[in-house]
């Protein structure tokens, strides 16, 4: 039993380490930045992206979907709730912890009937 | 702050008191009256005035040649959206302009003005929207369309999730924009948020993005891939000069779609002060100065707003066409068989051409 342990975090130690998000046909790493920032009474975790972007991760995915026949069956099988419907395609979910928000979304990502699925990043816009 | 190039300078010019409040009608004048607003003789990037041209050296083909049609069209009925840091709706010079606010900070209609990383007023916003839409009403400065209908949409100060960001692009189509304007950026647009601006752009919204101001040293660079300025089905415009060339900050690449003026980065104060743009008019006789490629973005926003006057039915398709078959190539630069240059996009606004053919597809 006690072999067996270090074997069976492997897995979940390499997965942690390796934060990404799918955009425009491929990845995009994450790397955590150490500050947090509280905003509208949610906790998000800031990542830098491979990219030089700053991004805030909460608790939210957004999901834009081919169809939405099985939007149910998905809220049941990644256990994430429905917080809105902006449009006939694209949801926004609520996952238990915001340290489930990126994986959750990475699953439902491979989901036959997502088209797309991003954490539900909190950004700035900068003006030009 | 790396790409936030708007250089706002505060100087009284001393318009008297002919320009203070109480003796202004702030009402849009109508068509053929004579234009007193006090700051349209020094509007460069909109009006060609020889005089002035010649006393501060600026290239007589500077401008967009709103002359032109300025008795013609002036986005008469046309819902124009801006989202943008903020809004001073009590502005002089936007009188009768606005149709519907929305701030995100608050989620309700009723906005104000911007507030900068300094924690200053901004007046980013306003200065887009008095470059769109700014009345001809004897006062201040003249905008591009300056009867159009503006919708203005703040965004929040400290960063917003992008379900708000979808939500604030639902808004403007909701409330019947034409035309959005954006003169910002993330560089990080994520799929679903692309996906929803493809959406309004097929169903035919002109979506105009900024193309950004260059690096943390101000020099051009290349539209960063996952920047908003790079999505195809956007109007991406950069920014031109006072000499008519494209400023050294001003973002390149495939997905540039045209230059408009934009004002040069590099101006001291009182010697090169007509290099900037004029972009805000205060009622106590101030004048912000600005350039970016945030306010060229609003010029051409403002001429796709006449451009749906002139021709109520013209669809994207055709303003992409329009774009490309009557702006200016300009002068030093290489055009492929395209017509087409990384630096300038399809070319520079020429008002005349751009109105013309829209009427032309009547």
């Amino acid at each position: 039993m006690y072999k067996i342990a270090p074997i069976l975090l492997l897995p979940i130690v390499a997965f942690s380490t390796t934060l990404y998000f799918h955009q425009s046909g491929g990845q995009v790493t994450l790397t955590p930045m150490e500050s947090k920032t509280r905003s509208s009474n949610k906790d998000i975790d800031n990542y830098t992206t491979s990219n030089g972007s700053v991004v805030g991760v909460g608790d939210t995915i957004l999901v834009t979907f081919y169809n939405t026949k099985n939007v149910k069956e998905l809220m049941q099988k990644y256990d994430i709730k429905l917080k809105e419907k902006l449009t006939d395609t694209i949801y926004v979910f609520s996952v238990e912890d915001k340290s489930l928000t990126i994986d959750t979304a990475n699953a439902l990502f491979d989901e036959k009937s997502v088209r797309y699925s991003t954490p539900d990043f909190f950004q700035k816009k900068i003006a030009r | 702050m790396r790409y936030f190039y708007a250089l706002v300078f505060l100087l009284f010019i001393g318009c008297g008191g002919d320009s203070s409040e109480g003796n202004v009608n702030a009402s849009s004048l109508g068509y053929g009256a004579t234009i007193t607003d006090e700051l349209y003789q020094y509007q460069w990037s909109i009006h060609d005035n020889d005089s002035f041209f010649t006393q501060y050296n600026i290239n007589t083909n500077a401008s967009i040649g709103l002359d032109s049609y300025i008795d013609t069209y002036r986005g008469d009925g046309v819902r124009v959206a801006i989202i943008d840091d903020g809004f001073n709706t009590d502005a002089q010079d936007l009188q009768d302009a606005v149709l519907y606010t929305y701030d995100n900070e608050t989620q309700s209609e009723g906005v104000s003005e911007g507030i900068s990383s300094s924690g200053s007023t901004s007046h980013h916003g306003t200065g887009v929207a008095s470059v769109l839409g700014a009345r001809i009403n004897g006062f201040g400065m003249v905008g591009v369309a300056s009867r159009t209908s503006l919708i203005l949409i703040k965004y929040k100060k400290e960063g917003e999730t992008d379900d708000e960001t979808i939500r604030l692009f639902k808004i403007a189509k909701e409330q019947g924009a034409r035309v959005i304007n954006c003169s910002w950026g993330t560089e990080n647009v994520p799929d679903s948020v692309k996906a929803y601006i493809q959406e309004l752009a097929n169903e035919g919204i002109a979506i105009v993005f900024a193309s950004g101001n260059g690096d943390s040293n101000g020099n051009a660079e290349w539209i960063p891939t996952n920047d908003e300025a790079n999505i195809e089905e956007v109007i991406t415009v950069g920014a031109t000069n006072n000499l008519n060339k494209v400023t050294s900050y001003s973002n390149y690449g495939t997905n540039l779609d045209i230059v408009a003026p934009g004002g040069a980065s590099s101006f001291t104060k009182y010697t090169g002060l007509w290099r900037a743009i004029i972009s805000y008019a205060l009622s106590d006789g101030g004048v912000y100065y600005a350039s970016g490629t945030s306010f060229a973005a609003p010029i051409v926003s403002g001429a796709i707003a006449l451009a749906f006057q002139a021709n109520p039915n013209l669809t994207l398709t055709q303003i992409n066409d329009i774009i490309k078959s009557t702006s200016d190539h300009l002068s030093g630069y290489t055009y492929n068989s395209s017509g087409f240059n990384l630096y300038t996009g399809y070319g520079k606004l020429n008002v005349k051409k751009f109105i013309k053919a829209a009427e032309d597809l009547r």
